[in-house]
């Protein structure tokens, strides 16, 4: 699904490159449930950030299901996010004016869908989450895991084939952090690729394995 | 188109959580969409929509031209040739106004009227809404001379609205006319033109020759017919009858000017430069508006971020930021259009004087189709650059951001961008109102040539009826200045044809007596009698006045000229004893008076000869200087006239400071007008930095208190935000001087003695917005200096 090849990402100084990734290859088959794990600034964000095509300032080979990522320009790129990719972020990132039931239509209007099959879905995920009762608050009146419940069920309603998770339990204490991570778990079984970045040991078994980032280098695998 | 339903929703709903920022944005929206939208319905009233008559485009002025005066009222006997000899008009009507004596049942009333020709309610279009019309014959001599039509307003106001008003009689000049028909309400052009009698036109009369020119001329051409055909066709009559004209028309000629053009023409430049000023108003209310979304935009970046993220491409996140200007400048709109109804009102008010009754602006569909495209496009104008800035998040930022948001240095540069825009249109505004302003000063300082103050005027008729006789009319003149002399209060009285600044005053050819007879030297002429130049307080240079003895049929024919007739023909002599030739005969010139503005207080003064008015003793005004406030006497003297003649009406009473006054009242409009967008654009420029600086040291505070930290002065911080801030002000100020310095040159027809790059004007409005700049960035430098960098950073 995923394959990376001398991918590096830097930034360009006064003193020379800063590297933030540096000849990262990497292979992510169709249904694997990986952990990113490093220090801080090992730039595992921004490998995730780059995996959801949200980053375009990199060099190297990136291929996604089989498609030359490198070789296609923001919009083409932009189209197989909206087609693949869904995004977990550790401050939830909800849109604060939308309602729950909102929030959950957002990412299924900027694909065009129709607006019944669009009630439908969010209808469907509401219940699937059990959060029908809530679908009309708006985040700030949601506690931090009813927050990423709702982030998670976002990222799942366009039926992503790959969702990436940058430390999705953060931001929630244990309790609340096990049932997002039994959620990944679950979405994994039913056959979504799952990559999260986390310094978390306990979530990071969720995963199949682990990729350890050490200054912009991939240090084990 | 339901995703943009959506777009609507969420705009709507953003809006509504922002109070504050959406009230400010929709009032300067509203000042600036409101203004354009008043002025506006001026521009649609004069320039864009046709005159109120059927076919409007049909209709034409026509002038008799001579060289240096392109148009030139016509003569009576022109007239005849263009009616009898063109083939392209369907009406062709002649009239000229005149002032006549309502007498009967009330009070005499002195009422304006036009004496016009058979066609010309047809050439109008106009059909009369009680009664007639006139019809062919009504304007013959030995016609059916006597019939009058009455204007809505003197139906209303004198008849009460009587439908029974036809067939009725009212007596004009003590001549009886029969009412055949109203006409409908504010149709003509000539707003204190209360009734149409029949102007008879007499084949052999010498009114109707092709020498006196007083008359105006109005047609309907023909369906398809152009302008400059039948101009064409009536210079061809011209050039035919060419020896029948007299000898000094040689190089006269005609022009055919579209009616509408007759009175938009004069009005243009200033609504020209009126639009100009509220663009100017607008660009800066937009350029505010986009200011404070570019502020929220800095806000939003971690939306825009999530929306990206989320899969929303940058078309949708720029029509999600365009769609909520839209809105913004919609409400703006909304409530533009009421400030707009104020400002109609104001702005009716304000052209009364200057524009007819049916040229006053009004709000109609056209306004209303201007307003919401303007406030469309200032949607887009200002919505369209936070959107873009908007619509690049740089998401890794973004999403990684915590909660303090500030504002990237390109977002910077935009919005310092702004700022110096603001300052740079509001420096053009300001400049164009230090010029008026000071023209405005210089006319007030203008010396007239007479001393307005503490003076009362007012105009007599003589009908022919009661005063067949050029010697009854001197003689009741005579008695009255008389009468009025004895009043309490009265220090000098006389008589004049036409007073200075009244829109009335009669040009004559002159020339040296001892030099062949010429057709280029034209005077303005009066015929005065009493102590007209005391009373109006002229210095006699040199010379006597006209006197009481020179006031008589067989007196000899005498003038006093003023300084540019002695300047212009006889620069070298003594002009005192010398002759002039003037009205085809030899007068003797016995003084000289200094130069006065008889027609406008803003242009040079025209050569003036003043004769006995035993000359022409037409339309006469008194003038009265008085020892106490002029007004006062208005009573003691009406009275004393119903006592010389009880059907001799007190007409247009007024002070020769009112006169000064009216005169410079389309300067005065224009003046508050640009003074008030010039306020307004002010304190938009100065909202516009303050909000920068408050939002650029938010977001600054971190690295202000940082600096406090390590031992930075209040003293420091302040220097370092009011240099940051005066900034974009200074280029502001430096772009607009270069902006200003162009244009003012389109603005010098306009200017009174002030040159067109007057430095004082441009040294003040530089201070002056220079000061305002200052005052606005001080009071953010001085709360960012007070800011106790612990308990920021601890916030932090």
């Amino acid at each position: 699904m995923i394959k990376l090849h001398n991918l590096d990402r830097y930034y360009p100084l006064a003193g020379g490159r800063y590297y933030v990734l540096r000849r990262i290859a990497l292979d992510i088959p169709e249904g694997e449930f990986v952990t990113i794990m490093g220090p801080s600034g090992a730039g595992k964000s921004t490998l995730l950030s780059i995996l959801g095509m949200l980053d375009a300032g990199w060099e190297g080979e990136f291929f996604f299901f089989e498609q030359p990522v490198h070789k296609l320009d923001p919009k083409r790129r932009m189209e197989l996010n909206k087609r693949y990719v869904g995004f977990v972020f550790q401050q939830y990132h909800l849109l604060d004016n939308l309602t729950v039931a909102e929030n959950l239509d957002i990412p299924l209007s900027y694909r065009d869908v129709k607006l019944a099959e669009r009630k439908a879905l969010v209808a469907d995920t509401l219940d699937r989450f059990q959060i029908v009762g809530k679908k009309d608050l708006f985040p700030s009146q949601l506690s931090g895991g009813q927050q990423q419940l709702v982030a998670v069920a976002r990222a799942v309603i366009a039926s992503p084939k790959l969702i990436l998770a940058d430390e999705p339990t953060g931001n929630l204490h244990s309790g609340q952090g096990k049932e997002i991570m039994e959620l990944f778990k679950k979405l994994n079984n039913e056959g979504t690729t799952i990559v999260q970045v986390t310094h978390s040991e306990a979530n990071a078994a969720y995963g199949h394995r682990i990729i350890k980032l050490q200054d912009g280098w991939i240090a084990g695998n | 188109m339901s995703a943009l339903f959506q777009d609507i929703k969420y705009g709507l709903r953003m809006l509504a959580k922002n109070p504050g920022f959406t009230a400010v944005a929709i009032i300067t929206l509203a000042l600036g969409i409101g203004a354009n939208t008043a002025i506006f319905s001026v521009v649609n009233s004069v320039l864009i929509k046709p005159l109120p008559y059927p076919d409007s485009q049909q209709l034409v002025r026509i002038y008799e031209t001579l060289p240096g005066f392109d148009r030139n009222s016509v003569s009576g006997g022109a007239f005849k040739d263009w009616h009898g000899q063109s083939s392209k008009f369907a009406h062709l009507a002649v009239y000229e106004e005149t002032r006549l004596n309502l007498t009967g049942g009330r009070m005499p009333e002195r009422v304006s009227g036009l004496k016009v020709s058979s066609e010309f309610l047809s050439a109008l279009g106009v059909t009369p809404t009680v009664g007639r019309g006139f019809v062919a014959g009504e304007d013959a001599v030995g016609g059916n001379n006597r019939v009058i039509v009455l204007t809505h307003q003197l139906w209303q106001g004198r008849f009460g609205g009587d439908a029974g008003v036809v067939a009725r009689t009212v007596s004009l000049d003590q001549i009886p006319y029969t009412v055949i028909g109203v006409l409908p309400p504010n149709v003509l052009l000539q707003d204190d033109a209360m009734f149409l009698v029949p102007d008879v036109i007499d084949a052999a009369g010498a009114n109707w020759e092709r020498a006196g020119h007083w008359r105006q001329v109005i047609g309907r051409v023909l369906p398809g017919v152009t302008v400059s055909e039948v101009q064409a066709e009536l210079r061809g009559i011209k050039q035919r009858l060419t020896a029948e004209y007299p000898s000094f028309k040689t190089d006269w000629s005609v022009a055919v000017v579209p009616m509408q053009e007759v009175y938009a023409g004069d009005t243009r430049p200033i609504l020209v430069v009126l639009l100009g000023a509220v663009a100017l108003v607008l660009l800066i209310a937009c350029a505010n508006v986009s200011n404070l979304l570019l502020a929220r935009g800095n806000a939003r970046s971690r939306e825009m971020a999530i929306r990206a993220a989320l899969g929303a491409d940058s078309w949708r996140i720029v029509r999600q930021i365009l769609v909520e200007s839209l809105l913004l400048a919609v409400a703006g709109c909304a409530v533009g259009l009421l400030f707009a109804l104020f400002g109609v009102k104001l702005l009716t008010s304000m052209f009364a004087g200057l524009l007819p009754q049916v040229l006053q602006p009004k709000l109609d569909i056209n306004v209303l189709v201007f307003s919401i495209g303007v406030a469309c496009g200032c949607g887009l104008l200002f919505g369209i650059l936070p959107a873009w800035r908007t619509s690049k998040p740089d998401l890794n930022h973004a999403l990684k951001e915590t909660e303090r948001a500030s504002a990237s240095r390109s977002k910077r540069r935009s919005q310092s961008f702004l700022v110096v825009s603001e300052f740079a249109f509001t420096l053009m505004l300001l400049v164009g109102v230090g010029l008026f302003l000071r023209s405005f000063v210089l006319l007030l300082e203008t010396n007239p040539g007479f001393n307005p103050r503490q003076t009362l005027a007012f105009d007599l008729s003589f009908p022919d009826a009661k005063y067949p006789k050029g010697e009854d009319r001197l003689r009741f003149i005579k008695d009255l200045n008389a009468r009025v002399a004895a009043l309490p209060g009265v220090e000098s009285v006389g008589a004049t044809s036409a007073l200075p600044l009244s829109n009335d005053g009669r040009t004559e050819f002159a020339g040296r007596a001892d030099k062949p007879p010429r057709t280029d030297y034209i005077v303005a002429c009066n015929f005065v009698s009493g102590d007209y130049f005391s009373a109006m307080g002229m210095p006699l240079l040199r010379g006597r006045a006209i006197s009481e003895s020179d006031n008589h049929a067989k007196a000899s024919r005498v003038l006093v000229v003023d300084e540019s007739v002695v300047r212009d023909l006889y620069p070298d002599e003594d002009p005192i004893g010398q002759h002039l030739s003037f009205l085809d005969e030899s007068w003797e010139i016995v003084g000289i008076v200094a130069p006065v503005r008889q027609f406008f207080l803003d242009r040079d003064p025209r050569p003036t000869v003043y004769g006995p008015q035993s000359y022409s003793p037409m339309s006469t005004s008194m003038i009265i200087r008085t020892a106490q406030p002029a007004l006062a006497l208005v009573k003691a003297v009406r009275k004393t006239i119903l006592e010389a003649d009880p059907d001799q009406p007190i007409a247009n009473v007024r002070t020769l400071e009112q006169a000064v006054r009216n005169s410079l009242a389309p300067r005065r409009t224009t003046l508050i007008l640009l003074g008030l967008f010039a306020t307004v654009a002010i304190s938009l420029a100065s909202v516009g930095i303050y909000g920068m600086m408050s939002c650029a040291i938010g977001q600054r505070t971190r690295e202000l208190c940082i600096c406090t930290a390590l031992g930075a002065q209040r003293r420091d911080i302040m220097r370092l935000v009011l240099i940051g801030g005066m900034k974009p002000s200074i280029i502001g100020i430096v772009v607009g001087l270069a902006a200003a310095l162009a244009l003012a040159r389109l603005l010098e027809s306009q200017l009174f003695e002030v040159k067109a790059h007057d430095p004082l004007v441009f040294i003040a409005s530089v201070c002056l917005l220079g000061l305002v700049a200052a005052l606005s960035i001080y009071f953010p430098a001085r709360r960012a200096a007070k800011v106790d960098p612990m308990v920021a950073l601890r916030y932090e």
